[in-house]
């Protein structure tokens, strides 16, 4: 098994590697191809979450070694390994992936003609970023995992895009850039604190975990001020991850990228990249440095709180569907967010499985509104309505996912919405109120976008004044626009069916029973939240008034010198002896 | 052996400059006996090939006196040649190799275009310069080590100058010159003040002399002192073009022909990074600052200060151009920033491989620029500039050439993955374990510094990119390239792929080489102060776990782990 998820990170890239060497290829062939390693790959994920076992702790089929490691070294003296593994967390982002790739490649099926070789070569390439990240057991893996998959979208982008796309790629690029050299840092100083004081230079995700949360240093569990190390370290990890979800002051770049990305860009950017943010929260942010969030909680959960508000009120205000589903997906990570900082089992559960559920019902909302786009190269909700009598089966599933989007009861939303609230009300009524409202504005915008979309008479955009519009987007990144207009407008097509069905079945499947998800997800959950309260409990003692630490000349040298260097309250040091 | 005669052993391991020295001279008197009549493009290729077999020939006899079996085996022993001012040895002989390769791929990009009807001449220059780099990364000693230099910057400033019709050529070539010759005396006068003050031009000595008592205390009250390392620094700082001594740079990198700015950014910069190590750590390491305390007086800060400055500037500036050459100049002023960072981890920490990763990024970056400044000589061939904008669309006519500078970008960035990744990863980690806690809040600030800037080098690079895979190709389209200029992006791109996925060959590698000689402690004064032609040290494990390790090398058996040198009382 743990040789076959080797195989499952490293075969979309020789996918990857093999359309590339063909770049000649056409479409048909290319586009194939795709499907054949896409189809694949999900085909082996399907394997690997058959075979996880639901109640162990731990990552499962990493190579474990006797001695806590995973995986084989691969720079030597840095201990550096190249281990791949997965728990309850990562298992369902990774099969998520793979799905959710599948419905990227049906969605491009007509729409990329020129260079498609190239075009299903980078999704590849992003694929196994993606589930290399969500598989790392390193932190440097992890790391590079991470920054690969920005090449790809970049030039997903760039390359495919709208009209804008140079502009929106290259924001991309440097936005998420910036904010990940800084999480890089974040990184390093983990590293380097946890091999201070535990003489063992480890970069491995579950040995960091477990060695910083009994690191015999008392100063790293005193979270009082803003200088306090677990604090510091985690607005560096934080800056990083902020960007990817993103929260409400770092969320500048996604609407342009969202809109720009062709169809299957912005499903991967919204169904998973968006999740990686997340994803990292959960893993570094909560895992390893969870005073700092306890410390920053009243910012952290304000600023989600205003990223859900912001986010529906923003997509209220939208005339172009791409961009209202751009900014719900701001709001929704905003409930993400909100449900990892709430700190208890609740609400990271739920913050977990909706993770998963917000990747499955953006993506079909992103793939729904790319099947309009194709047809008819607008999206400004003012030219199109009445879509029903267009057809039917994609109302029926632009509504289904709207309304998992909504969390009605039953659909998938729910699930996870539901214990992120419970969890916040919990810990703080107040934003968990506020952030019910956000609920509210979003059932409103995304029945209004049906009811402009879907419903009333069928309204097709001016056939003239649209071509025009659609040779010009269209002139350098797709140049087909050789499609019937007017009221024969091609049916909905088996390969577009195929990429939506299988969401449509989980955001059911998942609403109404979701006790497997669960299952799976909760073991990983369930170490960090009592992590948390353990190292709350050992905050207590450090700062309460008997402790050593409390009184400064108590302090013994060895801890005095071992202080770190964030720390603001060095000692002035010894003045040089002058000549 | 006896004393003060050079014995045909320093000769033998003098090999690879003594062939090159001569084969210039020969490359000249080809020239001018017998391919007169030739057109000069001709002359270009056949000289070209032969300078090229020069290289290699020289490349084969650094192993010279492995082959004759002399009794050292080179790779097993610390030499010092010539009485102690030039030294053998790991480093050396892998640095030399190093630079020959690049001189290799130097060579055979100048063919790519007619820059000059002085062939001859041309490559000599190129071919003696490289001695001067080899010499000045050898030299043991200050006057050594100026008259190496000089040789070094006399040769890269004809041949900046080098492509007569063009104005920007002679106007870079004169800047160069000026600028060069104004830093050359002030160094001059700082290593003079340095003899005077110690009465000996060694570096180890120098460091001996420097530290009277077991406690350094840095510069403090010691003008003559501190006017020395200023000007010393002035003098590295130039030929590193190092803020504010890079004025030069922008303009000599984008007059100069383009495989002589790529050697100017390569060769030049490596070998004087190496020197100046060697000098701050062995000469000048007694004053690098106060007991225990960073910040006290001491060149310590002021490196800290340039080091900042100079990835600031390099990288804002950079953002603002449009000539590719220019860009790479500020680029690679901006790098010079990140080394000094490096260069200040070794002179701080305890470590001998602390050098390690300055190496292995002296090794990347060379790497990396070298294929860069291959895409400048294509364009210039074809279009006769270098701007960004000419390079538009380049990456979809040609996907593997783009490819490769797809990767080359990515790590100059420093992109995870790719080499320039490790190298920043080493350096910065390095410096970041250096020292107790307050140097830590130093190099913590310089290292966010450096990542800071590293975002910011993004912006530039990334319009690379921009222009090549996003933007139609506009005006007139490139030729295919030359098989040389293929050759360099290629295996540039293959050098940044392989050890970035891979690091650990090179990084042991670089690893041994700095363990090998660059920060070795004096730990026998006595005999160092006295004569002694060859000295011989067996040299550690090198399979051993060298990053952790913090112990005393050198043989002596009180070597102090500190990491400032102090002698054993026998220095008195």
């Amino acid at each position: 098994m743990a040789i076959l998820l080797i195989l499952t990170v490293f075969l979309p890239l020789i996918g990857a590697i093999v359309l590339m060497a063909s770049s000649k290829l056409d479409a048909r062939r290319a586009r194939a191809i795709a499907l054949g390693f896409v189809v694949a790959t999900l085909a082996l994920s399907l394997v690997l979450l058959s075979g996880f076992a639901p109640g162990k702790l731990g990552p499962q089929f990493g190579f474990e070694h006797g001695d806590g490691s995973f995986g084989f070294p691969w720079m030597g003296p840095l201990g550096v390994r190249f281990a791949l593994g997965i728990d309850g967390v990562s298992l369902w982002l990774f099969v998520l992936t793979s799905l959710l790739m599948i419905t990227a490649v049906f969605s491009s099926w007509e729409s990329i003609k020129d260079r498609a070789a190239t075009h299903y070569a980078l999704l590849l390439a992003l694929q196994t970023g993606l589930l290399g990240l969500f598989a790392s057991l390193d932190v440097v893996l992890f790391y590079i995992f991470f920054e690969f998959t920005l090449i790809p979208l970049f030039f997903l982008i760039g390359l495919y895009g709208g009209p804008e796309r140079r502009r929106a790629s290259v924001t991309f690029f440097l936005y998420t850039l910036a904010g990940s050299l800084l999480t890089l840092l974040g990184v390093i100083a983990l590293v380097g604190v946890h091999y201070q004081y535990t003489g063992i230079l480890t970069f491995s995700l579950p040995q960091l975990t477990s060695g910083l949360a009994t690191l015999p240093w008392d100063g790293w569990f005193s979270a009082t001020s803003w200088t306090s190390p677990q604090v510091l370290i985690f607005l560096l990890l934080f800056a990083g991850f902020a960007i990817k979800v993103p929260m409400f002051p770092f969320h500048t770049w996604l609407p342009l990228a969202h809109v720009e990305a062709p169809t299957a860009g912005s499903i991967l950017l919204a169904g998973v990249m968006l999740k990686v943010g997340g994803y990292g929260l959960f893993r570094f942010n909560l895992s390893m440095t969870p005073l700092g969030a306890e410390f920053l909680f009243p910012l952290l959960a304000g600023l989600s709180v205003i990223g859900i508000l912001y986010g529906a009120l923003a997509a209220l205000a939208q005339t172009d569907v791409k961009r209202l589903v751009a900014y719900s997906s701001v709001s929704h990570m905003g409930f993400i967010v909100l449900g990892l900082f709430s700190l208890n089992g609740t609400g990271m559960d739920g913050a977990v499985i909706q993770m998963l559920n917000h990747g499955v019902t953006t993506g079909a909302l992103f793939a729904c509104v790319g099947v309009v786009y194709e047809r008819y190269h607008t999206r400004e909700m003012a030219e199109i309505g009445g879509l029903w009598n267009w057809s039917p089966l994609w109302a029926f599933f632009i509504i289904l996912a709207s309304l998992g989007s909504a969390a009605v009861p039953l659909l998938n939303g729910f699930v996870g919405e539901f214990p992120i609230l419970l969890g916040m009300y919990r810990r703080s009524p107040v934003h968990a109120v506020l952030a019910a409202v956000g609920m509210v504005l979003g059932a409103y915008y995304l029945l209004w976008m049906l009811q402009r979309v879907v419903f009333g008479p069928l309204k097709e955009p001016n056939p003239h004044t649209h071509d025009a519009h659609a040779n010009e987007v269209a002139a350098d990144a797709h140049g087909n626009d050789a499609h019937g207009h007017g009221s024969t407008v091609r049916p909905i097509g088996w390969h577009e069916i195929a990429g939506l069905s299988p969401l449509m079945v989980l955001i059911v499947v998942i609403g109404v029973y979701p006790k497997p998800f669960f299952d799976r997800l909760r073991p990983a959950v369930t170490p960090v939240v009592a992590n948390i309260a353990a190292e709350q409990e050992r905050a207590k003692q450090v700062t309460s008034p008997s402790h050593p630490l409390m009184t400064k000349a108590a302090i013994p040298p060895s801890i005095r010198s071992a202080r770190p260097a964030s720390s603001a309250s060095t000692p002035p040091p010894p003045r040089g002896i002058s000549l | 052996m006896p004393v003060n005669a050079p014995v045909l052993f320093d000769f033998i391991h003098l090999a690879p400059e003594i062939i090159l020295s001569l084969w210039g001279l020969f490359v000249v008197m080809i020239d001018v006996a017998l391919l007169r009549r030739r057109s000069s493009a001709t002359r270009g290729r056949i000289l070209g090939v032969m300078s090229i077999i020069g290289a290699l020939a020289a490349l084969a006899s650094i192993y010279l006196p492995d082959m004759m079996d002399l009794g050292h085996a080179a790779s097993n022993v610390e030499e010092s040649l010539f009485q102690g001012t030039i030294l053998g040895g790991l480093l050396v002989e892998r640095l030399t190799a190093l630079l020959l390769i690049l001189l290799i791929f130097v060579i055979a990009l100048s063919t790519t275009w007619d820059l000059t009807e002085h062939w001859g001449e041309y490559y000599a220059l190129l071919l003696w310069a490289t001695v001067g780099m080899i010499l000045l990364i050898a030299s043991e000693e200050l006057l050594t080590l100026f008259l190496t230099l000089e040789m070094m910057t006399i040769c890269l400033y004809i041949v900046t100058a080098f492509e007569k019709d063009q104005r920007r050529s002679a106007e870079g070539g004169l800047k160069y010159f000026v600028y060069g010759s104004v830093s050359s005396a002030l160094f001059l006068f700082g290593l003079s003040l340095l003899y005077g003050l110690t009465g000996t031009t060694r570096l180890a000595a120098i460091g001996l002399a420097l530290a009277p008592a077991h406690t350094s205390i840095g510069l403090v009250g010691n003008v003559a002192g501190a006017m020395a390392v200023l000007l010393v620094l002035v003098g590295f700082g130039f030929k590193i073009s190092a803020v504010p001594f890079h004025q030069w740079a922008p303009d000599a990198y984008e007059g100069a022909p383009a495989p002589v700015s790529a050697w100017l950014a390569t060769g030049s910069k490596l070998a004087s990074i190496v020197a100046l190590m060697k000098v701050l750590v062995q000469a000048l390491g007694p004053w690098a600052h106060g007991v225990n305390d960073i910040s006290s007086p001491g060149w310590v800060g002021i490196v800290a200060v340039i080091s900042a400055l100079t990835m600031t500037y390099g990288n804002f500036a950079a953002l603002a151009q449009k000539n590719l050459k220019r860009m790479l100049a500020y680029s690679s002023i901006a790098h010079a920033g990140y080394m000094l960072v490096g260069v200040l981890a070794v002179v701080v920490g305890a470590g001998k491989s602390a050098a390690g990763p300055v190496l292995f990024y002296l090794v990347v970056y060379s790497a990396a620029n070298i294929g860069a400044f291959s895409i400048a000589a294509w364009l210039y061939r074809d279009k006769g500039t270098d701007q960004i904008e000419d390079l538009n669309g380049l990456g979809l006519k040609y996907p593997i050439l783009g490819m490769c500078v797809l990767l080359l970008m990515l790590s100059l960035i420093g992109l995870p993955g790719l080499a320039g990744f490790w190298g920043k990863f080493f350096m910065f980690s390095e410096a970041l374990s250096q020292g107790d806690d307050r140097h830590k809040l130093t190099f913590l600030w310089l290292v966010g510094l450096g990542l800071m800037n590293s975002v910011i080098s993004a912006f530039y690079y990334v319009r690379v990119l921009r222009a090549m895979f996003l933007r139609p190709s506009t005006g007139r389209p490139l030729q295919a390239p030359t098989l040389t200029i293929r050759l360099a992006v290629i295996g540039s791109a293959a050098v940044a792929l392989i050890f970035g996925l891979y690091p650990q060959p090179l990084s042991t590698e670089t690893d041994a080489m700095a363990e090998s000689r660059i920060f070795i402690t004096p730990s026998r004064p006595a005999e160092l102060l006295s004569v002694s032609p060859v000295r011989v040290v067996p040299r550690p494990n090198a399979s051993d776990d060298t990053r952790l390790r913090a112990g005393p090398i050198g043989g002596g058996p009180s070597a102090p782990p500190e990491p400032t040198p102090v002698p054993d009382s026998r220095a008195k």
